[in-house]
């Protein structure tokens, strides 16, 4: 596993597979990021897509400083703002946009991402039965209902899902989690 | 057992609302242990944070990646345009004369038969074996007119399903660039194009064995699962899916679930060979759900969509070239 730093490294020299690495490594966090500003409808992947072509374009002339993640968060929230002047939408207003969060609150995402990964390991129809509750508020019945399964099925596998999620979330992810919470 | 699956079907039913009368005392009870009180903070935490995951697929970072590399690859690509043009007048002549027609190559005068799907089209066919192939746009299949004796081996770049017939002293065999499928009787789907950055086997029902190119076996999959292997010789990741998805395709459905007007244009356009562009920026951000049949005309499937959202469309059909489709905000 390599730190962001060398990976940042060899982006400069060149390395399209670096940048690749780094690509994964971020990309489901930034895309959380600019939804969770900009909203759920907004079609924030494009400017995390560009945040990458922009990065590697103009790789010989960036410096980073702090650390390469807060660069790519601040990159996606300068995105964004210039793409919210550019549609003039009317739901979020770019000056109202908060600064950047700290490393702590960033963790936040990680976590996010974290969680889709674990729930990406659900098998299908637990899977399926916890995104209708969590995603659409189904209640136990409508999903019962749905899915052509007894209410009984959807209460066991709801235990199951979060169970799982619970133990496929490391401590570590947890503790940071809360501790973005308590701010 | 009994009593921590219990535990964790009270902690669910707290978090969403669904304890019955007869449980509420019961979760209150099991809430005074300190243990059981930490499990119901997290799972808190977790029920929090998954409505901000709704819509998040695990597509949008390939696809985003691809975006990417497209892009920082253009300069590069553009100096060979021209030579590409050729390649391309060579392939559609190649398609046209040699479609279904088989190939002879001598390979211990096996004969093979190579059939090529092009772009905005799928096609279906039955082995001599009885098994029975979908194949996917931009897919080509190679098989022996007459299978061997002791094994039955196919090869296949791009995208193909297989319901493979059960022969248990012939067992079947499909080759792609960079590993090989042990059917052990079963139906699955196996994805593996060229341009794309890995190759991936779904297993639908039974049984399969995924190989290296030397036909060590790398991983046995179960139904439901898929197993994925980067093209630079990265490990073999196996994970969950749902299979609907790809037996959805194979009937000539295309699901959408809440997906961006632009994501759908985006199928569509690979579907129907045909280029779809927005007058707003802003109407790529409508969403659906729902089921599209492919064998439908692309105006019949734009004519619902229109139904559903504020929008019209134009289609221009261009004799050489794809035709165009824009979508207007509907006033």
């Amino acid at each position: 596993m390599y730190d962001d730093w060398e990976i940042w490294e060899q982006i400069r020299q060149g390395d399209t597979q670096a940048l690749k690495m780094l690509h994964n490594r971020y990309f489901s966090q930034m895309n959380l990021y600019a939804r969770k500003i900009a909203g759920d409808h907004y079609p924030a992947e494009e400017i995390v897509s560009d945040c990458f072509i922009k990065l590697w374009t103009r790789r010989k002339a960036i410096l980073i400083e702090r650390s390469v993640k807060s660069y790519l968060f601040l990159m996606v929230r300068n995105g964004l703002i210039d793409d919210l002047r550019k549609k003039k939408v009317k739901w979020v207003s770019p000056e109202t946009i908060p600064e950047l969060p700290d490393g702590e609150r960033l963790e936040e995402f990680d976590f996010y991402d974290k969680l889709h990964q674990a729930l990406e390991k659900l098998p299908a129809q637990r899977r399926c039965i916890l995104e209708m509750a969590a995603f659409d508020s189904f209640t136990y019945a409508q999903i019962a209902e749905q899915l052509h399964i007894s209410v009984n099925t959807v209460k066991t596998q709801m235990g199951r899902a979060y169970r799982f999620l619970k133990e496929e979330l490391d401590p570590k992810t947890f503790q940071l989690f809360l501790l973005f919470r308590k701010f | 057992m009994e009593k921590r699956d219990s535990l964790w079907e009270h902690i669910a039913g707290a978090l969403h609302g669904e304890l019955s009368a007869a449980e509420e005392p019961e979760f209150k009870q099991m809430m005074s242990d300190e243990g059981n009180r930490q499990q119901y903070e997290k799972s808190r935490k977790i029920r929090e944070a998954l409505p901000h995951l709704s819509g998040i697929t695990a597509e949008s970072k390939t696809r985003s990646w691809q975006k990417v590399e497209s892009r920082i690859r253009r300069r590069k690509i553009l100096q060979m345009t021209s030579f590409l043009k050729y390649a391309a007048l060579v392939l559609l002549a190649f398609f046209a004369g040699n479609l279904l027609k088989p190939l002879l190559v001598a390979d211990r005068e096996i004969r093979y038969s190579e059939i090529s799907v092009p772009f905005g089209q799928m096609s279906q066919l039955t082995l001599s074996d009885g098994t029975r192939i979908w194949l996917n746009s931009g897919t080509t299949l190679r098989y022996p007119e007459r299978f061997a004796e002791t094994r039955r081996t196919v090869s296949v770049e791009g995208e193909a399903f297989f319901e493979v017939a059960r022969m248990p002293d012939k067992p079947f065999f499909i080759q792609t660039d960079d590993l090989q499928v042990e059917v052990l009787g079963t139906s699955f789907n196996l994805s593996a194009y060229p341009a794309d950055a890995s190759t991936s086997v779904t297993l639908v029902e039974g049984s399969v064995s995924v190989n290296d190119v030397a036909g060590k076996s790398i991983a046995r999959l179960k139904p439901g699962q898929t197993a994925t292997l980067g093209k630079n010789g990265s490990v073999l990741q196996i994970s969950n899916v749902n299979t609907g998805f790809y037996a959805a395709w194979k009937e000539g459905k295309i699901y959408f679930e809440d997906e961006s007007l632009d994501e759908i244009a985006r199928k569509l356009e690979r579907w129907f060979n045909v280029e779809i562009a927005f007058s707003e920026e802003a109407l790529k951000s409508l969403r659906f759900s729902g089921t599209i049949l492919k064998n439908k005309p692309i105006d019949q499937i734009m004519q619902a969509l229109q139904i559903l959202a504020p929008i019209r469309f134009t289609h221009e059909v261009k004799v050489n070239g794809k035709d165009k489709i824009v979508i207007y905000q509907r006033t």
